[in-house]
């Protein structure tokens, strides 16, 4: 605006110096125009208020370190055109809390909009959700400009890396005998204790044919396993972060690592439970994974929990918000050692994320301490088993 | 744990890369306001220079000029249509080169007529190489030719959003437009604007539909506007605000103080405000006479009487006798210098042994004026401007005036100038000077006409104080009897007094001091005598400047200086006495006998009867030249003009070839020497510099479009590479290392810095086309 002032002021000095050398009808009506028209534009830009929506178009989901084009529509509802709208785009990861500012000057033409092509990328997986500062609409001569904020639609979920299907499953095939009680709305892998029958459907297990129903009914039948409650999982990632937030990485990682197992249990057949301390809402969140809708479902879930200041652990949030919770194994991704005095007779696997790896997995009264690094998650969580 | 790991959320704008060009339709309001901007240009231009300006040719080569520049954007064969329309346009330009350089010449006098009459310097014409019947083609196809011309920058500021044309366009023509004075239509100034708000748009905005809206809404505002105005009647009955005056009026004087300085005690003419004559003994001039002399240095000299004061005549009006001075100054005929110059031509006792050598130096007074007397010698310094029309007084030349300056002058001749007239009436008679004559003859016309002007209301007032005359059929009344009647009036109606003081607000300068106030000092009576004279048909003219008296040359020796101080500031009239010239007239009571007397007042007889003499004679020679006419100026030779405009163009390019050289020599040695810069014995060293010659080298030649793509796998930078990228990678990482850690790099790094050098070099060798290796190596010299 400084320039276009400048501009505009050398403008007037030089028909200002034009009436005064030549003093003339032409030179008297160019200095009125020059005056009156971006003043009439000044007056009707502050008269009609501006009515500007953002909406940022990405693909719903991308690969980490994949760069992925979309773009940024600028929608004008108003009957007047602008000129030159400014503001600028933030775009922020839920989970590692990196940002960006991206300004952006453009044109709207009255009653439409405008698009700029865009491309992104981020290393680190989360959701991207983007945010607006005040929309700065500027007169046709860019000497004023009114602010607006303005709602900024539109988000992409950069996903984990899978490395479920790098690492080997980590219960081993394992059936508790112990267990008594069964799921009853789900199956599961005890076929000591049948869930139910069905039709075979290809790379059903031969073990899982039910012969004598096969003779019976004439095609081929299977027969599904429990589910023993006592195999439930609860998995938990830590949103927590004292004064000093773990680095980038370290969140992906825990992220990763939280996705990884919790697709490995699916993987199993295992239903579990995912659960955090929403830090923007301030509550505590679980999600019930039986399949891979559900997991799809609360992806965008986990992919949105922010890492916030916090100095309760995501295990004490549990304590604290499920008091008689009957879940036999947690395993929990944190990034610092929690307290564990409050541990019930509940199985605790500790998947701990260090920049530097200090330790090898050890026990520390009923909890299992599994250190991992950004650099060798694979290695670390290889032949996990609870 | 803190943020140790990079932020790796990174967004970019996408730029459009293709390489299509636009369709016809997306170009249509850049060649509109391109052909806006070529109509309001040339118009301005014609307007300013009162060039003839066939509209209709104008219009239809700004269109050409929008079409064959918008084809040649377009898709190829559009192109090699508009190419070929251009190649056409330059064979019938070489073809037909005598036709359009006639109109060339044409405008080339109109507008040496333009700028000499706003500065009042003879314009020698060029001739003209078209037959008549041409006159009118010529012109034509000149204009054309120069709009066409003149629309391919304006098509390619508009095309490439280039704001610096207009700028500077806008900056000239406005300059040019003030210097000259010269009013504009309002039409041209609204196609102008109409470009400039335009190609202001297509710049601000991106998107096509808001830049042609606003630049519709821009025109639809211009025009309304300009008919709103017309209709109201505003562009026909506007006189110009006062205010706007006022400021002019001003900043003239600021400037004009700037410029020449000098002490304000005596007005230059301007008598709105005029104080009390209260001069102090501060130096104003040195001068230094081989022959002391008491003498009139005539500073400012006024002609046309305002009513608040003495004005020269204007350069515009001295144009039209431009003709005249031409010839006149051709003969050495000035009329700063007559009285020398008859003295020269009649009296033979007058030799250059008793020429007055005088130097001045200007300390005080006004730089602006060349302090001159009557006696000055025109061929004998170059103070006079053979091309400057007029007669009034010699202006110092350079921004800042002249100060110091010197001049040949006779003794003094003021004195004696009935002797000089009685001298040339006998002359006259046995048949001699006739060269003077004629040229005083035709002076004479001019000053006539050009110095017996004053208001009606002036007349009337003079008539009133002075009362009716019997010029017995002369054309005026015989010079004694109006000095007389001038002395007689203003001794006995008015007195003298240093106090008068005029603001302006009374209304008119001479009524008030003849009615009114009946006092005053030199510049009052100076004022009354000179319309007086005019009154009873003598040219007269106001001056204002020195005097050196008798009493200053008294017992100086020769080369002395002599010190003028402000109490020899003095203002008189000037009549002009036919067939001698200008000759200084005292009226201000206090003056009578500070100035030695002229002959006739001693006694002497004087001209009166040489006067009948000289108007019989003028009237003879009129009818002699009855139908003739002054000739016009002998014209100049536009070959001339050609050939400095062709040898100024090899010049300017033969330059520019030369600084291109130069720069490309520079650029190569620059390189060698970078280039024996990098085997520098520290490997460390070696490598940073080897890997920013590498960076450097693929940023210059296009490879790599910025620093940013480095870091992006991403990038186009790396689909570039294809194969090489782990070798660049490797390379960045070993460069890194180099710069940022205190590890001992090896010879091992180092080559494989270098192989990396060589291999990207090549890859953009292999890649390039002969211009393009060329350009990188002669241009940019990076390789």
């Amino acid at each position: 605006m400084i320039r276009a002032w400048t501009c505009y002021l050398i403008w007037l000095a030089a028909v200002l110096g034009a009436n005064i050398f030549l003093n003339t009808a032409e030179t008297a009506l160019l200095l009125i125009l020059s005056i009156v028209i971006p003043l009439i534009g000044i007056v009707i830009y502050f008269a009609v208020p501006p009515a500007i929506s953002i909406k940022v178009t990405f693909p719903e989901s991308t690969d980490k370190k994949q760069t992925v084009k979309g773009e940024i529509w600028i929608q004008n509802r108003s009957i007047l055109p602008y000129i030159r709208v400014c503001f600028s785009l933030y775009g922020k990861n839920q989970i590692t809390g990196e940002t960006m500012e991206f300004l952006i000057k453009g044109s709207v033409p009255s009653r439409g909009a405008t698009r700029l092509s865009v491309k992104m990328r981020d290393d680190f997986c989360g959701k991207i959700t983007f945010s607006a500062s005040p929309v700065k609409v500027y007169d046709m001569f860019l000497l004023s400009f009114r602010k607006k904020s303005v709602p900024v639609e539109g988000s992409i979920l950069v996903l984990p890396d899978w490395l479920s299907h790098e690492i080997p499953p980590f219960f081993a095939g394992e059936t508790d005998i112990e267990a008594t009680e069964y799921a009853s709305d789900q199956p599961g892998i005890d076929r000591s204790e049948p869930f139910g029958y069905r039709e075979y459907h290809p790379g059903d297990s031969p073990k899982d044919i039910h012969w004598k129903l096969t003779q019976k009914l004439g095609h081929m039948t299977v027969r599904e396993g429990g589910n023993p409650v006592s195999k439930s999982v609860l998995l938990l990632l830590d949103t927590s972060a004292g004064e000093q937030r773990p680095d980038y990485a370290l969140r992906d990682s825990m992220l990763e690592a939280f996705v990884t197992v919790s697709r490995n249990l699916l993987s199993q057949g295992t239903a579990h439970t995912m659960a955090w301390q929403d830090q923007n809402k301030r509550e505590w969140v679980s999600y019930d994974i039986r399949s891979e809708d559900d997991f799809g479902s609360v992806l965008s879930q986990i992919l949105s929990a922010s890492m916030e200041q916090d100095q309760i652990s995501c295990l004490e949030h549990y304590w604290e918000n499920c008091p008689d919770d009957r879940v036999d194994n947690v395993i929990c991704v944190l990034h610092t050692m929690p307290s564990l005095e409050m541990a019930r007779d509940q199985k605790i696997t500790i998947l701990l994320a260090e920049s530097q790896k200090k330790h090898d997995r050890y026990r520390e009264g009923s909890a299992e301490i599994v250190p991992f690094t950004p650099q060798e998650l694979q290695d670390d969580l290889f032949c996990l088993s609870i | 744990m803190g943020n140790s790991s990079q932020n790796t959320l990174k967004f970019a704008e996408i730029t459009k890369e293709s390489d299509s060009r636009p369709f016809i339709k997306d170009l249509w309001w850049e060649s509109v306001v391109s052909f806006s901007g070529i109509i309001g240009l040339m118009g301005w231009f014609c307007a300013v220079f009162s060039i003839d300006n066939p509209y209709g040719i104008t219009m239809a080569a700004a269109a050409l000029a929008a079409v064959v520049m918008v084809l040649c954007y377009t898709s190829k064969r559009l192109r090699l249509l508009g190419l070929g329309i251009l190649l056409l346009l330059l064979i019938g330009a070489v073809v037909w080169h005598q036709i359009w350089m006639g109109g060339f010449f044409f405008m080339i006098n109109q507008m040496e007529q333009a700028i000499g009459a706003h500065t009042g310097k003879i314009a020698v014409a060029f001739s003209v190489s078209v037959s008549e019947i041409q006159y009118g083609i010529s012109k034509m196809a000149w204009i054309g030719l120069l709009t066409f011309l003149v629309g391919i920058p304006l098509f390619f500021s508009v095309r490439f959003r280039e704001i610096w044309t207009p700028l500077l366009l806008s900056c000239a023509m406005l300059v040019l437009g003030c210097w000259l004075e010269s009013g504009v239509p309002f039409l041209w100034i609204v196609l102008w604007l109409i470009y400039v708000a335009g190609l202001l748009f297509l710049r601000i905005s991106k998107e096509p539909r808001v830049s042609v809206l606003f630049g519709l809404l821009i025109t639809v505002l211009c025009i309304a506007g300009a008919l709103i105005s017309y209709f109201t009647g505003f562009l026909s009955t506007y006189q110009g605000m006062e205010c706007f005056t006022a400021v002019q009026s001003d900043i003239k004087g600021m400037v004009h103080t700037m410029r020449y300085q000098g002490s304000r005690v005596l007005p230059d003419g301007k008598f709105q405000n005029l104080q009390p004559f209260h001069p102090s003994e501060k130096e104003q001039l040195e001068v230094v006479m081989s022959k002391p002399d008491s003498l009139y240095l005539k500073g400012f000299v006024g002609s046309r009487y305002t009513g608040a004061g003495w004005e020269p005549v204007p350069n515009q009006t001295l144009f039209e006798s431009g003709d005249l001075f031409y010839w006149l100054h051709k003969e050495n005929f000035y009329g700063q210098a007559q009285l020398a110059h008859l003295a020269l031509t009649v009296d033979n006792s007058v030799t250059k042994d008793s020429y007055n050598q005088i130097s001045i130096r200007n300390i005080g007074a006004s730089s602006e004026y060349i302090y001159a007397p009557y006696e000055l010698v025109s061929t004998e310094n170059n103070l006079l401007d053979p091309d400057r029309i007029g007669d009034e007084n010699i202006l110092a030349q350079g921004i800042w005036g002249s100060r110091f300056y010197r001049y040949a002058a006779l003794p003094n001749q003021v004195k004696r100038y009935p002797t000089l007239s009685g001298q040339l009436q006998a002359e006259l008679k046995q048949g001699n000077a006739k060269d003077y004559l004629n040229h005083e003859d035709h002076y004479n016309e001019f000053v006539y006409a050009s110095y017996l002007d004053m208001p009606e209301s002036t007349r009337n007032l003079l008539k009133n104080q002075l009362g009716d005359y019997d010029a017995q059929g002369n054309p005026h009344l015989d010079y004694q009897a109006a000095k007389q009647n001038i002395l007689s009036y203003l001794t006995d109606h008015v007195s003298y007094n240093q106090e008068a003081a005029f603001t302006g607000k009374e209304g008119d300068f001479l009524q008030y001091f003849l009615e009114t106030s009946c006092e005053g000092y030199s510049v009052h009576y100076a004022t009354a005598a000179t319309l007086m004279f005019r009154y009873y048909g003598i040219p007269a003219r106001y001056v204002e400047g020195f005097l050196i008296t008798p009493e200053d040359v008294e017992g100086a020796l020769s080369n002395s200086a002599i010190s003028i101080d402000e109490t020899h500031a003095h203002a008189w009239t000037e009549f002009y006495q036919d067939g001698v010239g200008w000759i200084p007239f005292e009226t201000t009571p206090p003056y009578f006998n500070v100035m030695e007397k002229a002959d006739e007042l001693s006694g002497i007889p004087d001209g009166e009867d040489n006067s009948a003499i000289f108007q019989q004679n003028h009237d003879e020679k009129q009818e002699e030249e009855e139908g003739q006419g002054l000739n016009e100026m002998t014209q100049k030779n536009g070959a001339a003009l050609l050939s400095v405009l062709l040898w100024t163009t090899i010049c300017i390019v033969g330059l520019l070839i030369l600084i291109f050289l130069a720069a490309c020599a520079v650029r190569r040695h620059r390189l060698g020497n970078r280039l024996r810069s990098l085997e520098v014995p520290d490997a460390a060293e070696s490598i940073v510099r080897t890997f920013c010659y590498t960076v450097d080298l693929l940023r210059i030649t296009g490879a790599l479009n910025n620093e940013k793509e480095l870091y992006d796998t991403s990038s186009a930078f790396y689909q570039w590479l294809g194969e090489d990228t782990e070798l660049f990678q490797k390379a960045f990482r070993i460069y890194q290392e180099a710069r940022y850690s205190r590890h001992t790099m090896s010879q091992a790094d180092r080559q494989d810095l270098w192989e990396n050098k060589e291999r990207m070099r090549n890859k953009i060798q292999r890649q390039s086309n002969f211009l393009k290796r060329g350009k990188d190596r002669i241009i940019h010299g990076i390789y």
